[in-house]
């Protein structure tokens, strides 16, 4: 036993694992370093540091009675919790704890897809679920559903979805939490507990009316720490019969504003997936004068420059689902209002599929123009070449697979909130001597949140010097942009463990009433502060002399 | 269904200590027996190595920047059903999510090789695994990739000692690589104990 939990002494920490081996058996409760291994972050900026975030133990329970067991243990020795589905969220902290010595809850081993509907559009299932494993099980029923899976699709969908994670397809299923159907947990003190109509108990609606009867506390569970989820329902989209994609651009830095409005009004009437933004101006950042130009934020130089190349400013790609006429209708019509708002806007026609797509069409990187969207994860296929951003490949020369970190700032869904965005993120980039070209003045949003955009602004930091010196001074200057885009108003919506004290903190209005309030009621509903103390900033009452922790 | 536990139990009955048999005999006993190669198709290294493999009678699986067909079509079912051992030539990536995946099916990597860049026609080797298969490789031969095929189809069984070795190797003058490769084997924790960590 390498650590404790902290506060937990070497006795009471040998009687509380008898107990979870008596809850669960034996065979899975895991407390040596080899076992452990896998509950690391294997990107964690603090790898092999003192502090870095590991547990003392880890759990793996099979049922919700188990998980039941765990907690009232937990709570008689006041050890800390920390649950995890599958792990894999590598991103954002993979399944590192925000205790050190912390117990790991691992709910893999629950893994049933309990539910499957393809008429009602629904699935229930347990943490242990993977984006994969559900499309398997569509796949092999002949389901008529789809999942919106994140990339890479190897994660839970109930982990995802904690975490506040997002998809590619249409817009109300990217946003993961937000499509749920409602949960059961296991609260802190080892009662069951089921939301919306699962909270009466004949119900015939549970997955069709979240919201039951009064107050409604699904949201405290999504990046929280009043409970463990044990079961959730997802809203599931139909499985559409045809799917057609064209590409949008129109020539001045300024047309980005009419351009959004118009792409706005198009997903908000549900006419068109995700719309992914770019600029066809990015080849020209190796042209110096083009690059001077773009650093300097000097709008007429770069259009005009752009205009010599004959080249637009931006461009957006469109994606379309239903029925052959209905997605072509829908594309007709986005043609037609991008026009009118637009001058000089061109339009290219994509590819028009009949769904499913093959393999062959997924993999398939021929088209009437080169492509930016992955075709599997707007196909609601899983798939696991994201992780090329991890090596250093001809896409990614500056190999990020030491600093792997994403931080997301969430941005006006404008095109002036937008322009406005890249001037303040490269003057941030400019006072804290970031090295990197971005953020620049062709960086665009990600339209993940149907009704949000985000813009990363985080992510060149580690490139040079991935020493653990030099991954200190990244977090260290990680945490400068967090404050600095907070006087901005900029808030970020995920974070590692490292960082989430850093975003809780930008999350200030009336000197942190939301924190005191969730803090309060943290305290009433787990007073020994055992379940995952620390997440997103939430500390219960015993741990929080924690707050901060990790920037010592 | 297998669980990680009776993965670990398993480990406790396997010989430890090579039997007296015949040092052929020992060896082809003793020896890890691979279900598959996989190589990325991208790189000259790869495919030499994977030639060199598939000579010795491993099925081949060739993969590039996406690893889901063979994971989705092939080893998530095979390992629902027992975990396998395997080797392959691929990019760092690649190699993390397979190990990703091991972990959870009661598997690890025992042998991991880097593969720099070819700098001034040489390449330099860091190699971290059992102590018998990194001795195979020293000193590495110009013809480094078939020592290196030969060498990881003849990983021992049990819990060997771990052996780190930096060579030098000549490099392919044709090389047009600018990532390095990793070689490794990823094995049941019952069948090899010994892990390595990058």
């Amino acid at each position: 036993m390498a650590i404790l939990p902290p506060g937990v002494s070497a006795e009471s920490f040998a009687s509380a694992v008898r107990e979870f081996q008596d809850a669960v058996g034996r065979d899975w409760v895991f407390t040596s370093d080899d076992d452990l291994y896998s509950y690391r972050d294997h990107f964690s900026y603090i790898k092999d540091q003192p502090n870095e975030l590991i547990p003392s133990a880890a759990v793996g329970p099979d049922t919700t009675e188990q998980v039941q067991a765990i907690v009232r243990t937990a709570n008689k020795y006041k050890i800390p919790l920390y649950a995890i589905s599958t792990g894999k969220n590598f991103a954002y902290g993979g399944p590192s704890p925000n205790v050190r010595g912390s117990v790991t809850v691992d709910l893999k081993r629950m893994n049933r897809i309990l539910v499957c509907d393809d008429k009602r559009h629904f699935a229930v299932v347990e943490p242990g679920v993977s984006y994969i494993d559900l499309y398997r099980h569509i796949q092999a029923n002949k389901l008529d559903v789809w999942v919106d899976t994140p990339d890479p699709g190897w994660g839970s969908l109930i982990g995802n979805a904690m975490d506040h994670g997002i998809g590619y397809t249409m817009g109300f299923y990217r946003d993961h939490f937000g499509a749920h159907t409602g949960l059961e947990v296991v609260l802190p003190n080892g009662e069951i507990m089921r939301t919306g109509m699962g909270a009466m108990p004949a119900s015939q609606s549970w997955q069709e009316y979240r919201h039951g009867y009064g107050p409604d506390p699904c949201g405290l569970f999504g990046q929280g720490n009043f409970g463990i989820v044990t079961k959730m329902g997802f809203r599931l989209m139909p499985a559409p019969e045809h799917w057609r994609n064209g590409l949008v651009t129109v020539p001045k830095r300024q047309d980005l504003i009419p351009l959004i409005e118009a792409v706005n009004y198009l997903c908000d009437l549900s006419m068109c997936g995700e719309p992914w933004y770019g600029s066809p101006l990015m080849p020209l950042m190796g042209n110096t004068e083009f690059r001077e130009a773009a650093l300097a934020f000097n709008e007429s130089a770069m259009d005009r420059l752009a205009a010599s190349a004959n080249l637009h400013s931006w461009q957006v790609e469109l994606q379309f689902y239903g029925s052959e006429r209905t997605t072509l209708a829908n594309w007709e019509y986005a043609k037609e209002l991008v026009a009118r708002k637009v001058p000089g806007a061109r339009f290219t026609d994509g590819e028009s599929l009949k769904t499913p797509l093959t393999r062959e069409q997924i993999a398939s990187t021929t088209g009437p123009y080169p492509t930016n969207m992955r075709r599997n994860i707007t196909q609601g296929v899983p798939g696991l070449g994201i992780w090329y951003m991890t090596g250093r490949t001809e896409q990614n020369p500056n190999a990020w697979n030491e600093t792997h970190i994403g931080l997301f700032s969430l941005v006006a869904r404008s095109g002036e909130g937008v322009l406005k965005a890249q001037k303040d993120f490269a003057d941030v980039a400019r006072r804290l001597d970031m090295p990197s070209l971005f953020p620049n003045a062709l960086q665009t949003p990600v339209n993940w949140y149907q009704f949000a955009f985000l813009m990363g602004n985080g992510f060149g930091l580690g490139r040079g010097d991935n020493s653990p010196a030099g991954k200190l001074a990244a977090t260290a200057k990680l945490r400068e942009v967090l404050r600095e885009n907070a006087k901005l108003g900029y808030g970020d919506y995920r974070a590692p463990p490292i960082l989430q004290d850093d975003v809780a903190d930008q999350y200030s209005f009336n000197d942190f009433v939301l924190r005191r309030f969730t803090e309060q009621l943290k305290d009433a509903i787990d007073p020994n502060g055992i379940i995952s103390p620390g997440r997103a900033g939430v500390w219960p009452a015993n741990f929080r002399s924690m707050r901060g922790g990790m920037r010592s | 269904m297998i669980g990680r536990r009776d993965i670990l139990r398993g480990a406790a009955a396997l010989p430890l200590v090579a039997a007296p048999f015949t040092r052929a005999l020992a060896a082809a006993r003793e020896s890890l027996a691979l279900e598959r190669f996989v190589f990325d198709v991208r790189f000259a290294e790869s495919g030499a190595i994977a030639e060199h493999v598939k000579r010795l009678g491993i099925r081949l699986s060739p993969v590039a920047d996406d690893l889901m067909t063979l994971w989705y079509d092939e080893l998530d079912l095979a390992w629902r059903e027992k975990p396998t051992a395997l080797a392959g030539v691929t990019l760092a990536d690649a190699l993390f999510v397979l190990e990703t995946f091991a972990l959870d099916r009661g598997m690890h990597v025992v042998y991991r090789g880097e593969h720099g860049l070819v700098e001034n026609g040489r390449i330099t080797h860091h190699l971290a695994g059992p102590a018998p298969l990194i001795e195979l490789l020293s000193p590495l031969p110009t013809d480094w990739e078939r020592a290196l095929a030969k060498a990881i189809t003849e990983c021992p069984l049990g819990a060997p000692q771990t052996a780190r070795a930096e060579l030098v190797s000549a490099g392919r003058e044709l090389s047009l690589r600018d990532v390095p490769l990793y070689s490794w084997i990823i094995a049941p924790r019952a069948a090899v104990a010994t892990r390595v960590e990058s």
